[in-house]
């Protein structure tokens, strides 16, 4: 049985300065399976990888889609270091055998990162997600990117207004039309039953935001009919992959009952 | 006779049935006194209206979250985890502030305003009333707008989650997660 595979969020979360080339490398010795970050696509059609929109140059707040990749990359993070291109990032670690996973919120970005990892001989290992805040349908977001590529893996991620999550919210017929490969859900929504809902309509169920121990340990050990919960996101990737190994020794974790012990 | 709210001054236009049913008067103190559910037994100089009430209860889950941290090692641990952060907030419908300073192993929570807020937080007593009980998503009501955040919007999440775990700890379950 698969292990839960561990996304460090934007490198490695709060641990130091997120999307810093040194939190990416950071996040590589923590030993996370890959990278998940957001992608903005700047002037010159550069993807550069960062949570902001816009970035604050002279006292003025310009979105980066009207900057030019010089300008950008004068932007210093509060380590000093720069933002990073995703031509960058696939340099620096391409040879580590990750995945890496992209928040869009406008198609032409996702083409635009199509485009680079099939330079870097890479498609096989991105896939693209919706943001969860985005009001967009999954065919205003993913209907170009799968015109323009058939294999690219898509992933929808539920929408942050929902809070009891059902199947109507999944977009199904827009799933399967557009060959969308995984629901990914905030773990303060994601319960047990929908964990065995989304995978007995075959799709990869990934958890994203794990903060605290105790969430964690509930989904690493969610196991149902022998799957584990695919994938998980957390700002503390270091306690998600140490948590991982302990719980998920030989990737066939016993039947537990969670007890919540307080010391009290 | 005009009853008003001792905390907030406001004139008291109903109380509580409970109340207006056994209020007794108390010959050591001298002063009438009633059941204000909630509340506790009070006397007539400490009437309290529903409005502070509501908010005398929040600060109580509040002050209930700091016993929490000094007593119980797993939401400890969660906060030595996380850098010190200072979140305002303000209830409006009526007017309330109260601030948490959380992270490096300590939750501590007053009344009124905070200065170097990193986070503020803006929501009706109602929704943050629904929040704490368990009633309400905090992002859905972020995406309504009825709970709006300025400041660290990445740490005002990790707050809002780790009153949600404060609130789990208060009440354990036993859970079974496997088929």
């Amino acid at each position: 049985m698969s292990k839960t595979f561990v996304w460090g969020h934007r490198g490695a979360g709060f641990i130091g300065t997120q999307n810093s080339p040194s939190s990416f490398k950071k996040a590589i010795e923590i030993g996370v399976d890959g990278f998940k970050t957001e992608a903005q696509l700047s002037k010159d059609h550069e993807i550069f990888l960062t949570s902001q929109q816009n970035l604050k140059i002279n006292g003025e707040e310009i979105p980066i889609y009207e900057l030019s990749s010089d300008k950008i990359k004068t932007f210093k993070l509060d380590n000093n270091e720069s933002i990073l291109t995703l031509s960058e990032l696939f340099n620096e670690f391409k040879n580590n055998n990750l995945r890496y996973n992209f928040d869009i919120r406008a198609p032409e970005v996702g083409i635009r990162i199509i485009e680079i990892a099939k330079e870097f001989n890479l498609l096989d290992k991105i896939e693209i997600s919706k943001t969860s805040i985005d009001p967009f349908t999954l065919p205003e977001i993913y209907s170009k990117i799968r015109d323009f590529n058939k294999d690219v893996v898509l992933i929808n991620t539920i929408s942050l207004k929902h809070y009891n999550i059902r199947k109507e919210h999944f977009e199904l017929e827009s799933m399967k039309n557009l060959n969308i490969k995984g629901i990914n859900v905030n773990y303060t929504v994601a319960t047990f039953e929908l964990f065995k809902t989304v995978k007995d309509l075959g799709f990869k169920f990934c958890v994203w935001g794990l903060l605290f121990k105790r969430s964690m340990r509930k989904f690493l050990r969610m196991n149902y009919k022998g799957q584990h919960v695919d994938a998980m996101m957390s700002n503390f990737p270091d306690r998600l992959v140490n948590l991982r190994n302990e719980i998920q020794i030989d990737g066939t974790p016993k039947i537990e009952v969670l007890s919540n012990s307080n010391n009290r | 006779m005009s009853l008003v709210c001792s905390n907030c001054g406001r004139k008291i236009e109903t109380v509580s049935l409970q109340c207006s049913q056994s209020i007794t008067f108390n010959i050591e103190t001298n002063k009438w006194e009633c059941d204000m559910g909630r509340c506790g037994v009070v006397s007539f100089d400490k009437f309290l209206c529903d409005n502070c009430c509501i908010n005398s209860s929040i600060m109580e889950i509040f002050i209930g979250f700091t016993r929490l941290s000094e007593e119980n090692s797993e939401f400890r641990e969660e906060l030595d985890a996380l850098k010190t952060s200072v979140v305002q907030t303000t209830l409006n419908n009526p007017d309330f502030k109260y601030w948490v300073i959380f992270g490096n192993g300590k939750f501590t929570t007053g009344k009124g305003e905070i200065e170097g807020a990193t986070v503020n937080i803006n929501c009706s007593q109602e929704v943050m009333s629904g929040i704490l009980a368990g009633n309400k998503f905090v992002f859905s009501e972020y995406m309504q707008g009825t709970l709006k955040i300025k400041g660290d919007l990445q740490y005002a999440h990790v707050y809002l989650d780790l009153l949600g775990l404060a609130a789990e700890i208060n009440n354990e379950e036993v859970v079974l997660y496997n088929e």
